[in-house]
C-alpha cells in the first residue's frame, strides 16, 4: 500500500517531462520554422484582411478637392455609439450650400459597425482599412476632418463616387452671427 | 351637427366644417398641401382628392363642407392612384435636396412620399433649374426649386399679415414664388410663412443649418416677448440648447401665428448668455453657499431691525407661482416692505396692439399676474426713479434684484448699477451674465430662464396660461421657487448665537 502511495506521489515527474518535451518540440519547430504556426512576424508580416474589414473612417473629397460631406447628419443619426459630432455651416464656396465646419469622430466610442457609411447619401464617409491606431491621450482619439480626409495613408485616393446634380446658384447668403 | 360617412364609417361632426379638418379630428388623414385651417381655400395642390358618392369625378376635400348625408371615400383605388400620381407630378421639378434641406424630417413631401408615393419615378426629363438660396430679407431664405406652388405663403401675406409681399411669378414649370425683384419681405410676421410652407422652400435664416429637426424635443410654453402671451413650442436639444420657437395653436390668443420678435426671445436663454455659477464679486462659489450667504445677510439686517434698509427690485416676468413664493417669503416672513419695479399699472393701462396684428405695447408677459400678486399681498411698488434716488441717498443697505434674462431689463439695470454705492450690498437672482456683470461686487445666484419655467402667467385678456418648461439648461441654477424655499430654510436655521442663547436659558 505504501509503495503504491509513493508511486502516486512521484507520478508528476512523468507529466512534467511530457510537458517539457512539448515545449521543447515547439521551441525547435519555431526556431527552425517547421510546420503550421498561428502567430506571424508582425510588423514585418501582415495578415490579409477580408474586403469587408472595417477600420478607421475615411472622409472623401469631391473631384475638385472640396469635402464631399454635405453635413446632412444622417451618419450621426444612424450611429449607435453617438460618436459623430458635426457642425454644419454655410460653405464659403458659391456653388456649395452646406458643408461641415466641424466633423469629428470619437474613435474610442466608435464600435466600427459601419452604419455611418451605410447612411451616407453621397459616399462621403467610408470605413477605411487602417487598424493600427495608438495614441497617448484619450483626447487624441477624437479626430477631425484633417485626419479623416487628409492622413498620408490615404494618398489622396479618397474621391467620392457621388456625382452632384447641376445647380443654379445665383446668390450667396451670409448669415449674420 | 351633421352626420357624414367617411370610408363607410359614420361620424358626427359640426355642420359646415371643412372636410379635411373633420376627418383629421376623427383620426382620418386626408393628405393636403395648400389647405391650411388659418387661411382661405385655394384648391391648388389637388392632394386632398376624395371620392364622393353621387359624383362621378374626384373632388377636393379642402373645398367641401360637411353636411348631413355626405358620403366620401379616402381609400378607394381611384383616390389612391390619383394621390400617387399627383405626388409624382409635384416632384417632377423638385430637386430632392433633403440632405441639405432644413425641412427634412418635417417635410410634407417626405411624409406623403413614404405613405402614398410612387417609389419608382417615371420621370426621365431634365429638371428645371431655378434659383436657390435667395435671401428675402434677413429672416427668410427662399429656395425656388423646392417650392410646390401651394400658395399658402402668398395667401398668408395677403390675408393675415396684409403685407402682400409674396406672389407667384411666370407660368407653367417656370412658375416661381418670390417678391418683386427679390426685395426683402416686410413686417414682423414673416417667419410664419416658414411654418406654413409644407416643404423646404421658405426656411428660417436664423435656424438655417443649426440642427436637424429630428434631434429636437418639444416643450410647451408662453412667449415672453409681450403681454399677448402667444402659445409656443420650444424646440430644444436634450434640454441643453434651445434652437427655435414655433407657435402653438390657441384659437383665443394667437391662432396659428406668432411674431418674429417673439420668436427670437429664446436666444437670451442659451448658454453663451447665461450665468452658470454663483459668484461673489466675480469669484465663483458653490450655489448652496451663495444662498446661505444671502440668508445670513438678510438675517443680520432683520436681527438688527433694519428691514427698512432692504429693498427688492423685481419685474413682471415671473410666473404667478414664483411671485407668490417671493412675496410670501419677503413680505410675510421677512417683513420687507420696500418693493421696487417698473410702473406696471401704467403699462397695463396703455397696453394696446402695436403692429395691427398681435404684438402689444406691454413688453412683459405677466403684468396682470404681477399686479394681482401685489394686490393679494398688499404690496405697493415704487418706481425705478425713486429706487435710484434712494440708492444715491444711501438709504438702502441691501438691494435684492430679481432680474430675468430679458435684455431690456438689463438696460434698465445699467443706470441703477451706477447709482449703487459700495456700501450697498447687492444680491442678484438672475439667469444672465450681463446683469451680473453690471454689478461686479454683487452676490449673483444663477436662476433658470423664462423658457425653463413651470407655472402660469396671465396675458392681456386676463387668461391664465401654462408654461410647461421643465428642462434645465444650466445644471447649477435654481427656479425662484426653489431659491426662496432654500433661502427660507437657511434663514430659519438657528445661528451660533441663537444656539448659545438657547443654551443659556
Ligand atoms: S462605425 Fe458605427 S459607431 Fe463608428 S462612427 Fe460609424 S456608425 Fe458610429
Ligand atoms: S458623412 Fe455623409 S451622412 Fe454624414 S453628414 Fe456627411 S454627407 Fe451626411
Ligand atoms: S422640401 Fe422636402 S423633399 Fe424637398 S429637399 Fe426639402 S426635405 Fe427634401
Ligand atoms: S414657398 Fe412654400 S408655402 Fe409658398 S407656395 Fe411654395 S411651397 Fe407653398
Ligand atoms: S389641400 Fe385641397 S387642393 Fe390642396
Amino acid at each position: 500500500m505504501k509503495a503504491l502511495n509513493n508511486l502516486k506521489a512521484k507520478s508528476y515527474i512523468v507529466s512534467t517531462l511530457f510537458g517539457l518535451a512539448t515545449t521543447g518540440k515547439h521551441f525547435v519547430q519555431n526556431l527552425l520554422g517547421i510546420g503550421d504556426r498561428p502567430t506571424i512576424q508582425y510588423p514585418e508580416e501582415r495578415r490579409a484582411y477580408s474586403n469587408r474589414f472595417m477600420g478607421v473612417h475615411v472622409l472623401t473629397r469631391k473631384a475638385d478637392g472640396d469635402i464631399a460631406c454635405t453635413a446632412c447628419m444622417l451618419c450621426a443619426t444612424n450611429c449607435p455609439a453617438d460618436c459623430i459630432h458635426i457642425v454644419a455651416a454655410e460653405s464659403p464656396k458659391p456653388t456649395v450650400e452646406k458643408y461641415p465646419a466641424v466633423y469629428e469622430i470619437d474613435m474610442m466610442r466608435c464600435v466600427f459597425c459601419g452604419y455611418c457609411e451605410d447612411a451616407c447619401p453621397v459616399d462621403a464617409v467610408r470605413m477605411g482599412r487602417d487598424y493600427e491606431y495608438a495614441e497617448l491621450s484619450e483626447r487624441n482619439f477624437v479626430v477631425g476632418i484633417e485626419y479623416l480626409a487628409d492622413r498620408p495613408q490615404l494618398k489622396g485616393k479618397n474621391i467620392s463616387v457621388f456625382r452632384e446634380p447641376k445647380k443654379l446658384v445665383t446668390q450667396k447668403l451670409r448669415k449674420a452671427s | 351637427m351633421a352626420k357624414i360617412t367617411i370610408n363607410e364609417k359614420e361620424f358626427e361632426v359640426e355642420d359646415g366644417k371643412n372636410l379635411v379638418d373633420a376627418a383629421e379630428e376623427n383620426g382620418i388623414e386626408i393628405p393636403h398641401y395648400c389647405y391650411h385651417p388659418g387661411l382661405s381655400v385655394a384648391g391648388q395642390c389637388r392632394m386632398c382628392v376624395v371620392e364622393q358618392e353621387g359624383n362621378s369625378k374626384l373632388q377636393i376635400a379642402c373645398n367641401m363642407q360637411c353636411k348631413d348625408g355626405l358620403k366620401v371615400s379616402t381609400e378607394s383605388d381611384r383616390v389612391k392612384d390619383a394621390v400617387k400620381w399627383n405626388l409624382e407630378f409635384h416632384l417632377i421639378n423638385h430637386p430632392i435636396d433633403c440632405p441639405i434641406c432644413d425641412q427634412a424630417g418635417e417635410c410634407g413631401l417626405q411624409e406623403y412620399f413614404m405613405e402614398h408615393g410612387k417609389y419608382k419615378s417615371q420621370m426621365r426629363e431634365q429638371k428645371v433649374l431655378k434659383e436657390k438660396v435667395v435671401p428675402l430679407g434677413d429672416k427668410i431664405t427662399l429656395d425656388k426649386e423646392r417650392c410646390i406652388l401651394c400658395s399658402r405663403c402668398v395667401r398668408f401675406t395677403q390675408e393675415v399679415s396684409k403685407t402682400a409681399d409674396l406672389a407667384i411669378f411666370n407660368r407653367g414649370d417656370r412658375s416661381v414664388i418670390g417678391t418683386v425683384n427679390n426685395e426683402p419681405m416686410k413686417g414682423n410676421y414673416q417667419v410664419n410663412t416658414v411654418d406654413i410652407c409644407p416643404v423646404g422652400a421658405l426656411t428660417s435664416t436664423d435656424f438655417r443649418f443649426e440642427q436637424r429637426v429630428w434631434f429636437l424635443e418639444e416643450a410647451e410654453s408662453i412667449c415672453r416677448g409681450c403681454s399677448t402671451g402667444c402659445n409656443v413650442n420650444i424646440h430644444h436639444k436634450a434640454g441643453k440648447h434651445i434652437y427655435r420657437l414655433k407657435p402653438r395653436y390657441n384659437a383665443d390668443v394667437n391662432a396659428y401665428w406668432m411674431c418674429d420678435e417673439g420668436r427670437l426671445t429664446y436666444k437670451s436663454a442659451n448658454f453663451d448668455k447665461r450665468l452658470n455659477a454663483a459668484r461673489l464679486g466675480g469669484v465663483k462659489l458653490p450655489l448652496r453657499e451663495a444662498v446661505q450667504m444671502l440668508a445670513a445677510e438678510l438675517k443680520t439686517l432683520v436681527a438688527m431691525e433694519q428691514q427698512d434698509e432692504i429693498a427688492v427690485l423685481l419685474f413682471p416676468t415671473e410666473t404667478n407661482e414664483d411671485l407668490e413664493t417671493v412675496f410670501k417669503t419677503l413680505k410675510g416672513d421677512l417683513e420687507i416692505n420696500a418693493f421696487y419695479s417698473i410702473d406696471v399699472q401704467a403699462l397695463i393701462d396703455e397696453d394696446e396692439v402695436k403692429d395691427e396684428l398681435m404684438m402689444r405695447n406691454d413688453p412683459y408677459p405677466n403684468s396682470r399676474g404681477f399686479v394681482k400678486g401685489m394686490k393679494a399681498h398688499k404690496i405697493e411698488t415704487k418706481n425705478l426713479q425713486s429706487l435710484k434716488k434712494d440708492l444715491e441717498s444711501g438709504k438702502i443697505g441691501h438691494l435684492l434684484i430679481i432680474a430675468p434674462e430679458d435684455p431690456q431689463v438689463t438696460d434698465l439695470l445699467a443706470p441703477l448699477s451706477q447709482a449703487t454705492s459700495p456700501d450697498t450690498f447687492v444680491s442678484l437672482l438672475t439667469p444672465q451674465t450681463a446683469a451680473a456683470d453690471l454689478f461686479a461686487q454683487a452676490l449673483s445666484i444663477p436662476c433658470i430662464s423664462h423658457y425653463e419655467k413651470k407655472g402660469c402667467m396671465i396675458n392681456f385678456q386676463g387668461r391664465e396660461q401654462q408654461l410647461s418648461g421643465g428642462f434645465r439648461m444650466i445644471k447649477e441654477s435654481l427656479s425662484l421657487d426653489e431659491c426662496f424655499r432654500l433661502l427660507l430654510e437657511e434663514y430659519k436655521k438657528p445661528t451660533e448665537i441663537d444656539r448659545r442663547k438657547g443654551a443659556q436659558q
